[in-house]
């Protein structure tokens, strides 16, 4: 409840005192009857002590109800079943307003957008012209759209009719944050009056996380207010996209190559009610170039996914023949495609789509660093460890590897810049620039495979390795020569670099015996084991190399832990040679260079050398969008909140490749939450110390929420107040004069006369 | 000696009003007699229960050896042949002990005391504006005093609260009247009333059979009247009970809330009249009704004063009715 005049309404509640003063005043100024009978008049009084008493609060009450009530009623409040809204005076509100993917849920014709939108129009109209409102839009990352508060309501209400869904979650701790620093920094104009924050959401699972805590952000904030709609009760089942994995990253168009990369994983996930139902899901994949329109398709493929009642995730296997469309590709000279999934429109429809790049590449790029060799080819017995690789990568001359060789002490960003992957079988040859190109090589993208140099006794290059990889790769300074032959574990891990040839891996490594080794003593977290020795010791294991803020970036790092020479493993000499190189470099080099498939809602990560995002033509909500400037840490400067697809060029409007930008799954479930589940969860924001209070979505709730607004306009709630204090007066008059007893009549006798 | 001479005025002044004119003519029509004919060392005109020889004839009674052979009728001898003896009926003096009640629940009175006196004066003579119960008790004991001084009786006065306060000794003599009016013009204290103990006190002091007149409000428990009135029987007296209480005690008609605060130290209680006005009126007209009850159950002579009534009518009514029980006494 709210007053339009609060003094008024303050006053008058101060006057309630006033009866309570008169009757204390008139206690003590009658003045005392002497009285001869009193054992008479002791005696009625005992008896009727309790009912008087009770009488006389009865009629205070109703004395003090009375002014009160006619208090209210001069202060002109105004009830709302949600709450309170401010005082009479200025109030500032804040909307925050959910934008985020599952706000796209459509109930009916129109999504909770819009009846978020209605929703903020309905409460902005009635506010008044004393008041001021601000807008933040939640998808992420948080959006201040009017801060500080703007008394140009109409203007809000324009910007808020004009709120575009995104594809992102909703980010309720940014938004907490702009709100701190609006309304809580020491250097932001003290706003008057109520400071009032409204959250607009549904607050399904998509949008309000609930598993993890909010940050106190508005606890500092004094007197803030928090409502909210009410948690929706709608159940919407939804079927999403959560990943596109096509069996090879890279495709390579030699002609060994091709054919190979036709197989895509497709991984649905079902939310909300659709969960409990059986049904089916309809997956089309198609390939298309960027550029072209959504009719050039270069190949497309349908597959179907039938869901049992209870099943949350399936994967849909769709073969996609890419041979005629891989050609078609290189004949126009792109050099990257993008597979497009789609499923059949439901709830929210963001997320039927998912885009997924692939690079195209004629050849494989694949650098060696070692020394090279000069006369005539040696003999097998004679062959160096990256005479073995090399043959291992290129068996026959139409392998699609392009095979360089680049001298250890001569390591330089140019002879790096066109390889997608380094291996280094002399190690103990790079210098320390070597280490730290390499290491630049690795973060923008780049595999490196180590392996330990087969003639040296003493392995001091680990140290310029972890030097530039990081302090948790340590590896032993001394190679260990086994007595006993080792092998290879029958029972390998199953990774995504070896996936390919996993069903054969058993009988390959069963006839590799390894004689020496340089252990691994330590790896950094996340580190893949490759291959394992019978021990269980790792034998080959990969990994990405350590940022400096904790978070892992893009490359890869493969060491193994023999040198393939014969002296340390016959393995160069085995069948799992050449599978072994070239899955190890096919798929590593996809691993390293990322799927380039980012989730909407924040900075995007682009290929190196980008300077700035193009948007593709194919998406037509962003056919007039600008492009997006990339900053020097390779992410875009501005967040972003759309899907969509992008061609990445460099600061000469060469391409370097496409990124596809994605809707969060995450964000997509449409999960119905409890509302004590959201007020506990919300009440985090405010450290616990205070509630929010929930407000319905009727028509006359929304519109009565500012109803205080217009000081001109009547309060709704006065003439009842009057009414009340009306009939209240009346009770209070029957009750006094019942409480009189005036009308009661003294016994027929009187004084004890002889009857 | 200036002094004295003003306290004496105030008495003067104070026995008139006493005597107020319209009282006394009221009161001069009629005899005062009393309920038993009392042994009196006067002669007057209230009957003795002791047979004597005394000029009113009242039986004859066989000879019998040792009698007084003066007062044989010899007519009766010479008519019959037997001896037999003239008895008269022996006129005796009224003995009157008046109890007056000076407890604190006596200075109750609603009536002011101009109105109530008649005398002109605004004040009464302890300088208060109304007639309280106890100046009523006092005008009441005053005229019963007059009347039996004037009869020949012997008068006494006692004036207590829980014990006695002032005492005037039973005479007839010239002068007795002044002070009883003198030991009447004092004021009630704030002690409750302790009539068996008063009682107690008065009784012992008598050696005849006494008409007492207790003029009391009598605002004690009931039980202590029985027990007060039962001596009286015991030591066989005949008593008089005069209630004397206030209209506004009778019909308790107050209007607005007030507190209330008793003359012997009850506590202040804030109440409103109007509704405890029935359960008073009860609870007043039981104890009333019980005083009364008790009064009868001895035979004893029981009226009720109001301050608002002439002192005229009640007393003279109870005369009245007196003097008719005595005849049909005499004649049974």
């Amino acid at each position: 409840m709210t007053f339009i005049n609060l003094g008024l309404a303050i006053a008058g509640a101060a006057a309630v005192t006033i009866p309570i003063i008169i009757h204390l005043l008139f206690r003590r100024r009658r003045k005392p009857v002497m009285w001869g009978a009193m054992r008479f008049l002791m005696e009625a009084y005992r008896k009727q002590r309790r009912r008087l008493t009770l009488e006389q609060m009865l009629l205070l009450a109703a004395r003090c109800l009375v002014i009160l009530l006619l208090a209210m009623a001069l202060g002109r409040p105004v009830l709302e079943r949600a709450g309170v809204l401010g005082a009479g005076s200025a109030r500032t509100l804040y909307f925050l307003v959910d934008n985020s993917l599952a706000s796209t849920a459509l109930a009916g014709e129109s999504s909770a957008l819009d009846a978020h939108k209605d929703a903020a129009a309905k409460i902005l109209a009635s506010l008044g012209p004393s008041d001021r409102a601000g807008f933040i839009a939640l998808g992420a990352p948080a959006q201040p759209v009017v801060t500080p508060a703007s008394s140009n309501l109409a203007a809000v209400s324009d910007l808020i009719r004009d709120l575009e869904p995104t594809d992102g979650p909703a980010d309720f701790v940014g938004a907490a944050d702009a709100l701190r620093a609006v309304l809580g920094s020491d250097d932001a104009e003290a706003p008057e009056g109520d400071q009032i924050v409204v959250l607009l959401s549904d607050f399904r699972t998509g949008s309000a996380d609930t598993a993890a805590p909010l940050p106190p952000s508005l606890a500092t904030i004094e007197g803030i207010q928090l409502f909210a709609l009410a948690p929706t009760e709608e159940t919407l089942g939804n079927v999403q996209i959560v990943s596109v994995d096509p069996l090879r990253p890279v495709v390579l168009t030699g002609s060994s190559g091709a054919g190979l990369g036709d197989q895509v994983s497709v991984r649905l996930r079902r939310t909300g009610s659709a969960i409990g139902e059986s049904g089916v899901s309809s997956v089309r994949v198609t390939a298309v170039t960027p550029g072209a329109g959504l009719n050039d398709r270069i190949a497309s493929a349908q597959a179907e996914v039938r869901w049992s009642p209870g099943q949350s995730e399936a994967t849909a296997s769709v073969a996609l023949n890419m041979i005629d469309g891989e050609a078609s590709a290189a004949r126009q000279g792109a050099s990257a495609i993008s597979l497009i999934a789609e499923i059949d429109r439901d709830a929210l429809g963001a997320d039927n789509v998912f885009r997924r790049p692939l690079d195209i590449k004629s050849k494989l790029g694949v650098a060696i660093i070692d020394r090279r060799r000069f006369g005539a080819a040696p003999t097998v017995d004679r062959l160096s460890p990256g005479d073995w690789i090399r043959l291992a990568l290129a068996p026959t001359d139409e392998a699609p590897i392009d095979i360089l060789e680049i001298e250890p002490t001569a390591i330089d960003a140019p002879s790096l810049a066109g390889v997608a992957c380094a291996l280094a079988p002399r190690p103990d040859l790079i210098t320390s620039d070597g280490w730290r190109r390499l290491r630049l090589f690795v973060d923008a993208g780049g595999m490196l495979v180590i392996f330990p140099p087969a003639t040296t006794e003493l392995h001091l290059w680990s140290d310029g390795f972890a030097e530039n990889f990081g302090s948790d790769w340590r590896i032993a300074r001394e190679a260990t020569e086994h007595e006993q032959l080792r092998t290879l574990a029958k029972e390998q891990p199953r990774t995504p670099i070896l996936n390919l040839i996993s069903d054969e891996l058993a009988d390959l490594v069963r006839p590799v015996t390894i004689s020496r080794t340089v252990a691994i003593e330590e790896a950094p977290a996340g580190t893949q084991e490759l291959l394992l020795l019978d021990d269980g010791s790792p034998w080959a294991v990969a990994g990405a190399p350590d940022l400096a803020d904790g978070e892992t970036g893009r490359g890869l790092v493969v060491y193994v832990t023999s040198a393939p020479a014969l002296d340390w493993t016959d393995l160069p000499a085995k069948p799992l040679m050449v599978p072994l190189m070239q899955e190890l470099v096919r798929q590593g080099v996809g691993q390293a260079q990322g799927a380039w498939a980012s989730v909407a809602g924040g900075r995007i990560a682009t290929p190196s050398r980008t300077a700035q995002l193009e948007p593709v033509s194919l998406d037509a909500l962003l056919d007039d969008a600008p492009s997006l400037v990339v900053d020097a840490s390779g992410r875009t400067i501005d967040a972003i909140r759309k899907s969509g697809l992008f061609t990445a060029r460099d600061e000469r409007g060469a391409s370097r490749g496409l990124v596809a930008v994605n809707a969060d799954a995450g964000a997509g479930r449409t999960d119905v939450q409890a509302p004590g589940v959201v007020q506990r969860w919300l009440a985090g924001l405010s450290g616990g110390a205070g509630e929010v209070a929930w407000i319905d979505r009727d028509e006359d709730a929304l519109a009565g929420f500012a109803a205080t607004a217009d000081e001109s306009r009547n309060s709704p709630v006065s003439l009842p107040l009057l009414l009340a204090a009306l009939v209240i007066a009346l009770l209070e008059t029957v009750m006094a004069r019942y409480f009189s007893h005036a009308f009661q009549s003294a016994p027929a006798s009187i004084g004890g006369q002889p009857a | 000696m200036a002094s004295e001479t003003t306290t004496q005025t105030a008495a003067n002044a104070d026995a008139t009003l006493y005597l107020h004119p319209q009282t006394l003519s009221r009161l001069g029509t009629f005899e005062l007699r009393a309920k038993h004919i009392v042994e009196g060392v006067m002669s007057g005109m209230h009957r003795s229960p002791y047979q004597g020889f005394s000029v009113e004839f009242a039986q004859h009674r066989p000879y019998v050896a040792g009698d007084d052979i003066r007062h044989l009728d010899w007519k009766v001898y010479g008519r019959s042949d037997k001896l037999h003896l003239k008895q008269y009926q022996q006129e005796t003096n009224l003995d009157l002990v008046i109890l007056v009640d000076a407890s604190g629940s006596m200075n109750y009175g609603s009536r002011s005391f101009e109105d109530a006196s008649g005398a002109g004066h605004r004040r009464g003579p302890r300088g208060d504006f109304e007639w309280t119960k106890f100046d009523h008790a006092t005008a009441l004991a005053a005229a019963m005093s007059y009347v039996a001084l004037r009869q020949g009786d012997r008068v006494g006065l006692n004036v207590f609260a829980d014990e006695v306060k002032a005492m005037v000794r039973r005479s007839s003599a010239q002068g007795q009247w002044r002070q009883i009016v003198e030991a009447l013009s004092t004021h009630p204290v704030d002690a409750p009333t302790n009539m068996a103990r008063v009682i107690d006190q008065t009784i012992a002091k008598l050696n005849n059979r006494t008409l007492i007149a207790i003029i009391s409000d009598f605002y004690e428990e009931s039980s202590h009247v029985r027990s007060a009135l039962a001596r009286c029987k015991h030591r066989g007296h005949d008593v008089m009970v005069c209630r004397v209480v206030d209209r506004m005690e009778q019909t308790f008609d107050f209007r607005d809330t007030a507190p209330f605060e008793g003359f012997e130290g009850e506590p202040r209680v804030r109440v409103d009249p109007r509704a405890l006005k029935a359960d008073y009126i009860k609870a007043f007209n039981a104890h009333q009704d019980e005083v009364r009850r008790i009064a009868r159950s001895f035979g004893f002579d029981d009226m009720l004063v109001c301050t608002h009534d002439w002192l005229g009518p009640p007393l003279a009514g109870f005369i009245a009715r007196r003097n008719a029980q005595i005849k049909r006494t005499k004649a049974g």
